[in-house]
């Protein structure tokens, strides 16, 4: 901390500033939100797979609309309070948050699209899916400065080329993308989760 | 412009407390050493402000072991969040209505 000699006012202005900036990047880059929706999606590919096999009845809507709606439900009540307190956000948050929810409401968009119009090609959801996830660790990775997330935009991008490639799209590929929730979005919400509370997750 | 300089809390006017608090007024919630490195202050000038401030009831300390490894977690307290609104608005006061935009 600064010397308080000659300390002004507008000087304990500047202060509380920087340093509400400094706690509302902790609160948003904790990782909570990742570590819902790598559980959530972890899940739902994993019961879309037993689907496949008959193991579970009904249709996709099944297990996708409760996945949607606990995890935007989760996001929200998570986001609002964590954000409670007021706040004009930075820029560093705002460019975390715009690009989670870019993500949301391209995939909800696409969904839905397919569906209504009984179009759904389970290749062009994944290849979507596995680019929108991609694009936003990757713009996480330079707000937040952690290169560990560059990893994990490469991996989304590497299963994007996997999915593309693939000649026969099989239920198995269900499985690949359970495990890609697990370790590319739940481990790193949880890896940054750790850093946020130890105080080093956060945007210069 | 007429500035009672009474609402200044002094408790929260100290540079480190009024940081403290500017953090958990945004974080909501962070661990000892979260605010130890936004801040840049040792141990024990920590300890010492926290304890002025837990005095006061403006923060809630609860100490936990996470993988075997002791954790302080410091909140600020709903006491807390009205001095340190009242503490902003005074200052925001005395320096006039532009200060408004700036925080």
């Amino acid at each position: 901390m600064e010397s308080p000699a000659a300390r002004t006012a507008a000087d304990d202005l500047a202060l509380i500033r920087r340093m509400m900036d400094a706690g509302r990047q902790k609160a948003a880059f904790d990782g909570a939100h990742l570590m819902i929706w790598g559980a959530v999606l972890m899940v739902s590919y994993l019961l879309q797979y037993l689907q496949v096999y008959g193991h579970i009845p009904g249709g996709s809507l099944v297990i996708w609309l409760p996945a949607f709606a606990l995890g935007w439900t989760s996001s929200f009540l998570y986001g609002r309070n964590a954000c409670a307190h007021d706040g004009e956000p930075n820029i560093a948050v705002t460019a975390y948050n715009g690009a989670w929810l870019a993500v949301g409401i391209t995939m909800v968009l696409h969904f839905a699209a397919a569906v209504a119009s009984t179009a759904f090609n389970p290749k062009a959801i994944t290849v979507l899916a596995c680019g929108v996830i991609a694009s936003a660790f990757y713009v996480i990775s330079l707000v937040t400065e952690l290169k560990a997330l560059r990893a994990v935009a490469a991996g989304w991008w590497l299963i994007l080329i996997f999915a593309t490639v693939q000649k026969t799209y099989d239920a198995e590929m269900l499985l690949v993308l359970a495990g890609a929730s697990a370790l590319l979005i739940l481990l790193p919400g949880q890896m940054m989760r750790r850093l946020a509370h130890q105080g080093a997750a956060v945007a210069k | 412009m007429s500035f009672d300089y009474r609402i200044i809390d002094d408790v929260i006017h100290s540079r480190v407390r009024l940081a403290i608090m500017s953090f958990l007024a945004t974080a909501r919630e962070a661990d000892f050493v979260a605010i130890k490195k936004a801040l840049k202050v040792s141990d024990g000038n920590l300890s010492t402000h926290l304890k002025k401030l837990e005095e006061k009831n403006y923060v809630l300390v609860s100490k936990q072991f996470i993988d075997k490894k002791p954790q302080t977690k410091i909140k600020m307290s709903p006491e807390g969040e009205v001095a340190f609104r009242a503490y902003v608005e005074g200052l925001a006061a005395m320096i006039g209505p532009s200060a408004n935009d700036k925080t």
